[in-house]
């Protein structure tokens, strides 16, 4: 496997979507650090005063989305790859040469494992760099967003739960690249399931912010941290700390992205595999 | 030795066997014609042989070794093949593309040997060019080149011919007559159009509706296609007596019992000598169609 991996590489190096989708990351990465120096420049009208938007913390919080943002374009430029790879025939190159399927399945998704968390730490470090330069990482002690503060826990557990929902991203985004073989197909269906289960997290969240949900929220809430593969790192839960809202990404949050991760990674992987041996490769 | 054989190998889409029980005999070092009409299953068959498709029923080997042993992949890695397109990297240039082909395979070629594979399909002043920009006889070419990186032992070629112009069809035949000749290369080459492949192949197969109609060697085609008298009797073991006694020196003795005698002789003298030597004819027929008529009437079931 290890000669598959280094064939899909050096593909990869030479694929001109992958060098989009890098153009896009940096054109993003400074999209979004202007975008917070207008808002600072407009709230303290003034740049580099004493309280700054633009830093690596806010950067990085800002960054980390594996839908919104930069998020999206990683498993679209996987569907690109994979799908080429049948359309251009050189999959079926791969089985010519003796690879099985199996190897050759198991080979794409975790080429696209790789690929999507190298290419979201290129990103995300990018980010960090570049608020990071301007406004230092965290000058404040806390980070805080619109919703509220957040400690370093939830920071650590925010780049884990968003890491971690690749497990399901890329096997999704494989599974429906080899169902469709066809870039029109799957990525319509890929960014529409994305986006539902992003916005599910973010409405479910919002119930949370004016205190403690009701009871029946907590319940249909506590549901969706084991449902919602990206609950966790899209749904910013709120909760009252002294007089102000905190982010947290509490222990059943935490429990759920991995184990709702766990599932539907394993479900799309096996259907996934499934219909690749079954299929004929034209 | 047979390096490809197939037994009963059945491919069914829906309700149609678009191959039909067929067994090959493929033998190492040579070049197996296999001919049939569009849609006749040729395509089918050779991407059940390369994995690329699953039989509905029946069995092939590779050097022995049956589909159904895992050992299977293994062997693959020394076949290579041409189904139905040139699979390539058109973003890529020509280089890249063997360079990729290099990665899986687990080889690496110096800047030389790579040079030299594109100096055989003559595309060596396009090496760096975006495989894009090929015309469909380049893309072909090119892909002979990828599809003998490995050095196979088994080379299989979906309709080669298509999209060369004479002079690339000419010079693919010399290619290919040079690889089976000097480096022992068995080749499965197919074709719907049998003067494609009447200077090469040494064996034919010819298919028709998914069923394999005969295999043959292109000698005894070549004799199928000579003006020749056949003939069968009850007992073949002194037919060659008679046949000293007639001075008849050209005649093959056929393993089903047909006897084809190609120097022409009047049939009546014939019988007559036969009848002397108390030998009974159970049938006579005398030939006179061309290679290409045997063709189409094996295809219209005629022969």
């Amino acid at each position: 496997m290890a000669k598959l991996f280094n064939a899909f590489f050096f593909k990869l190096r030479k694929d001109l979507s992958f060098r989009i989708t890098l153009f896009i990351g940096i054109g993003l990465a400074i999209l979004i650090s202007l975008i917070l120096l207008g808002i600072e420049l407009i709230v303290n009208g003034t740049l580099g005063s004493s309280h700054r938007l633009l830093t690596g913390e806010t950067m990085l919080t800002n960054s980390l989305s594996p839908v919104a943002n930069f998020g999206i374009a990683i498993p679209v430029n996987l569907i690109t790859f994979t799908v080429l790879e049948f359309s251009q025939g050189t999959i079926r190159n791969k089985i010519i040469a003796g690879y099985s399927k199996f190897k050759i399945y198991v080979s794409l998704y975790l080429f696209g494992l790789i690929f999507s968390l190298a290419l979201l730490s290129i990103y995300v470090g990018l980010c960090t760099a570049i608020g990071s330069i301007y406004g230092g990482f965290n000058p404040y002690g806390s980070g805080f967003t619109s919703f509220g503060s957040f400690t370093p826990t939830y920071l650590w557990r925010l780049v884990l739960t968003t890491f971690i929902s690749y497990l399901f991203i890329v096997s999704f985004t494989v599974f429906f690249s080899t169902l469709f073989r066809q870039i029109g197909g799957a990525i319509p269906v890929v960014i529409v399931v994305l986006f539902f289960f992003y916005f599910v997290a973010m409405i479910a969240s919002t119930l949370t912010l004016g205190g403690e949900p009701e009871n029946e929220f907590k319940t249909v809430i506590n549901i969706l941290k084991f449902v919602d593969p990206l609950f966790a790192p899209c749904g910013n839960v709120a909760e009252l700390n002294g007089e102000s809202f905190i982010l947290v990404i509490d222990d059943l949050s935490l429990i759920g992205n991995i184990v709702s991760n766990l599932v539907y990674a394993s479900i799309f992987f096996i259907l996934g595999l499934f219909i690749f041996k079954k299929r004929d490769v034209k | 030795m047979y390096l490809i054989e197939t037994n009963e190998l059945t491919k069914r889409y829906g309700d149609v066997n678009v191959v039909d029980h067929v067994n090959m005999h493929i033998p190492e070092g040579s070049i197996y014609g296999f001919v049939g009409e569009n849609g006749s299953g040729k395509t089918t068959i050779m991407r059940l042989l390369t994995g690329l498709a699953e039989p509905t029923s029946g069995t092939y080997s590779l050097f022995g070794v049956s589909n159904k042993n895992k050992e299977i992949y293994k062997k693959r890695a020394n076949v290579s093949a041409i189904v139905e397109t040139v699979s390539l990297v058109p973003s890529m240039t020509a280089i890249d593309n063997i360079i990729y082909q290099e990665k899986y395979l687990g080889i690496k070629l110096t800047k030389k040997q790579r040079e030299e594979l594109l100096m055989k399909v003559h595309l060596e002043k396009n090496e760096g060019k975006k495989v894009r920009n090929f015309s469909l006889g380049m893309r072909q070419r090119l892909g002979i080149a990828l599809a003998l990186i490995n050095n196979p032992k088994i080379l299989l070629l979906d309709e080669p011919m298509n999209g060369l112009d004479p002079e690339g069809i000419a010079e693919l035949r010399e290619l290919l007559i040079e690889l089976s000749s000097k480096e022992g290369l068995t080749i499965l080459i197919s074709s719907h159009i049998l003067s494609e492949l009447e200077k090469i192949a040494n064996v034919y197969g010819f298919i028709s509706h998914g069923k394999l109609l005969e295999e043959i060697s292109a000698e005894d085609l070549q004799n199928k296609g000579r003006k020749s008298i056949v003939i069968r009797v009850n007992d073949s073991s002194k037919i060659e007596d008679v046949f000293i006694k007639m001075k008849i020196k050209d005649y093959k003795i056929y393993p089903n019992g047909d006897i084809q005698i190609f120097d022409l002789i009047p049939i009546s003298k014939l019988v007559l000598a036969l009848d002397k030597s108390k030998i009974e004819v159970i049938s006579l027929n005398s030939i006179d169609e061309s290679v290409e008529d045997y063709y189409l009437n094996l295809m219209k079931g005629g022969n």
